[in-house]
Parts: structure tokens; sequence; C-alpha cells
């Protein structure tokens, strides 16, 4: 149930808009990410558009105050 | 990445972590990681599952009510639908006029204009993840003037949920539970999708608390095995406190426009009565005043009676992780999907209903 779906937007009028993923089109409700644009990649959960996803090298890291960026470090080192 | 999790703990006698998503639970197994972790790494499943937090006496209520207003259509995420009340009996056995499954709650838009002789009564479940939808569908059931519609607004927090788990292993306000504070997690893996609305500080002050790291996750198998990876090493440093694996959807800051949604339409209970962790103070929603011509509680008599749960089966003692599906004695004998006899079979975030699907990978294996 709170499973939520990477989908492509396609057509966007408003605050609604249309979903692509693997060939299927569903209707998103966009008014929790007004400034989404057609192209943009969402994670949609019941329908409605709850993040943008970035590219994975744009995202950056966060975390409790001052501990940031070694938390990247760890993620960097244990990807490669 | 297992051979980079395989040298991490090998600093470590034990480690146990607690995922709280079922989602995670059951991406934990779907992707073979739980099988495939090193064996001093514990993994305890967590209580975000919503379908197994709601406990019955809801449903109940919702179905004598639908006895007793033939105009009255449930409506509910598909989850719900086979959930045993009294008797063994579910939405599913209704007659299709009385329950309507949606994926969207902006489906129940549609089913309002088109049929307005009905009622509808809409089940919102589901954490901070889902509490958006709802809100959006009372903003558009006012700007539309609908008159038909009714939320039954059940939404829960994760913040309170997570800390009654960590409470409870120092024994439970009830007494019955059976951890120690020596089970307690050491760290925990924290809900990706909850945090992409509320943000990630709200998680701080139980980090502080019990002096752990939260890791908020994706929910990959391999967001989880970095997840568990960045675990391990700040275990090893000796860090706590709330740090982001998913980056790639996941602002610390959350979603501030679904956050102010959420202030001006729903109120927080003063308390909330979950399945397997009992009455949590201030861990569940309501509408608020401004919105109570939507309100279903103001609307119609909700009566509640106790729905007693099958004897043996463990819901509540796995929610608190305490015990895993394989220790009740119904699990994949009495207890199928097929004909699920507690909440936690049910759902696929339900721990029962993840494991089921690890019996069965293995016996085709
Ligand atoms: S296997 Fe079925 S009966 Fe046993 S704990 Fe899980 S849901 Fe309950």
């Amino acid at each position: 149930m709170c499973h939520a779906i990477p989908v492509k937007l396609i057509e966007k009028s408003g605050d609604i808009g249309v979903g692509e993923r693997g060939g299927l089109r569903m209707e998103i409700n966009l008014s929790l990410i007004p400034d989404a644009r057609v192209g943009d990649e969402l994670i949609v959960h019941v329908g409605i558009a709850l993040a943008k996803l970035e590219g994975e090298s744009s995202a950056g890291n966060s975390g409790s105050a001052g501990n940031s960026n070694e938390d990247s470090e760890v993620t960097g080192r244990l990807l490669q | 990445m297992n051979e980079a999790l395989r040298t991490l703990s090998k600093g470590f006698s034990s480690v146990r972590i607690m995922e709280f998503c079922g989602g995670h639970t059951h991406a934990l197994v779907r992707s073979g990681l739980l099988s495939l972790l090193p064996k001093q790494l514990r993994m305890i499943h967590g209580p975000g599952c919503p379908v197994c937090v709601l406990p019955p006496h809801h449903l109940q209520a919702v179905m004598d009510l639908l006895g007793e207003h033939p105009s009255l259509t449930a409506v509910v995420y598909g989850d719900l639908m086979r959930i045993p009340t009294l008797g063994g009996q579910t939405l599913a056995q209704m007659p299709p006029s009385s329950v309507k499954m949606i994926y969207s709650p902006m489906e129940i838009l549609k089913l309002a204009e088109e049929h307005p002789e009905r009622q509808f009564l809409f089940l919102a479940i589901g954490f901070e993840t889902t509490a958006p939808a709802t809100a959006v569908l009372l903003k558009e059931l006012r700007r539309r003037n609908t008159k038909n519609v009714f939320v039954l607004c059940l939404h829960v927090l994760t913040p309170p949920a997570v800390q009654a788990v960590m409470d409870s292993f120092c024994g439970g306000a009830d007494g019955t539970d059976l951890g120690s504070p020596g089970d307690r997690p050491e760290a925990i893996i924290g809900p990706g999708h909850v945090s992409l609305v509320t943000g990630i500080s709200c998680f701080e002050a139980m980090a502080q608390r019990f002096k752990i790291p939260i890791v908020i996750s994706g929910f990959e198998g391999s967001d989880l095995a970095e997840a568990v990876a960045m675990i391990l090493r700040l275990l090893q440093q000796g860090q706590t406190g709330v740090f982001n694996q998913y980056t790639r959807a996941l602002r610390p800051e959350g979603n501030r426009q679904a956050q102010s949604l959420l202030a001006e339409v729903m109120t927080v209970r003063s308390s909330f009565v979950w399945r397997g962790l009992g009455e949590l103070p201030r861990s569940a929603l309501a509408l608020n005043a401004e919105w109570s011509e939507f309100d279903a509680e103001k609307r119609f008599e909700l009566k509640y009676r106790s729905v007693p749960e099958h004897p043996l089966c463990q819901c509540g003692a796995i929610l608190r992780g305490q015990k895993r599906p394989d220790d009740c004695r119904l699990f994949n004998k009495a207890c199928l999907p097929t004909r699920p006899l507690g909440a936690c079979m049910v759902s696929s975030e339900g721990a029962c209903h993840a494991y089921l699907q690890r019996v069965e990978e293995e016996a085709r294996t």
C-alpha cells in the first residue's frame, strides 16, 4: 500500500498529467509537484505524484548536520 | 555488494537491524537479499504495513454500516478486501454495489458523479505516504461541491510506531512483550516513501534517543543492500543520526506542498489503537473541524464492537518485531494468501505474505 512507482510524465495539463511506465499509461495528479515537467521521472503513489527522481549523480546527500559528506563517501565506496 | 557486506560485517559478532516498512520486507525477500545477508546480520521486520496495523473493528463497523444503509458504498484500497472480520467475513463477500475497490482516491470523484443517488464512504488508510492523496481528494470534493462522498480518515503516523516498537523491547506497557533491551534493533532502515512526504528530520529525535543510525532507503534490492552497508559502516564509526540512502528521490525536507496540505485538512488524534502495538498517543490523523462536512465519523454513527482475531495468529508479536512468520503454527498450513487467517498474510507488505514467497522460492530452487 505504501508502494510507489517511478513513472515518466508524458503529458501535462494543469494539475493533471499522463504518465507512462512499461508501456502502460496512467493519469497522475500533479498538485503536490507543481513544477513537474513533461519528461520528468516522478514517484507516484495511488495516482498522486509525491517526488521527482533526480539523476543519481545530481542528488546531494543529507542526513544529520555534519555527517552528510561522510555519508556520500560511504555510499561511493560501497558502490565501487 | 555481497562481498562488500561480508567484509564489512566481519567486525561484528551480531547486528540487529529493523526495516520498518513492509515494502522493504517484501523487497528483501523478493531480491533474495534476506537469504544472502551475512549470518551475523539479523533483520527484524517492522510494523510498516498499513493494512496489518489497522485493527479489524474499523472494518467491522463499516460492514455493519453498509448493512444499515443500502444506498451506501464503501470505497477501499484492494488490500482491505480480504481482511477477515467477525465470522471470517470479508468485504470481498459483500454485494458489488456495496464495495468498490480503487487504486487511486481520484477515482472516487468519477464514481460520485456517475452515481448521485448513492453515498460513498472512503476508508482512508495508510501512513504519511498515502494521507496526502486523501487530502488532495478532499480539496477536489470541495471544489466540485460534491455532497455524496465521506471520508473515514484512519491514516497513521510512522514515528510513534517506530518508537513503540523500540520501546516494546524494554517491556511494553501491557507487559506482554517478549523482547528485552538486549534484543532491541541497533539500527533502523527507515521508510523511503513516507519520508518523501515527511522529510527525514522527524526521525532525528528517535535516532538520538536510542543512539542508533537510521538510514532511509529506497525499495530496490540494491538500495537495501546499500542501506545495510551504510548501517554497518556507521555502526563501525559509532555514528548516530538520520541518513539518506534514497537520494535519487528523497529530499531531506520532504514534500512541502504535501505537508502544508495535510496541516490544512487533518489534525492529529489524541490517541489511536494499533494492531500489535496497542494504544499510542498522537499516532493517527483525523479530518479537522473545517472539513467536517466530509467526515464519515460525523455523518454516520459508526458502532465499534470487538473483533477477536484467530487465537493462534501471531500478527501482533510479528508487528512488534518479536516473532517471525515461521514462528506461527498456522503459517503456510492453515494460513495461506488464498485463505488468510490474519492481516499479515493478506497484504503483500505483510511479513507473513513476504515469507511465504520465500518458502515458495526455496521450494523452486
Ligand atoms: S501466518 Fe497467518 S495466522 Fe500466522 S501470524 Fe501470519 S497472518 Fe497470523
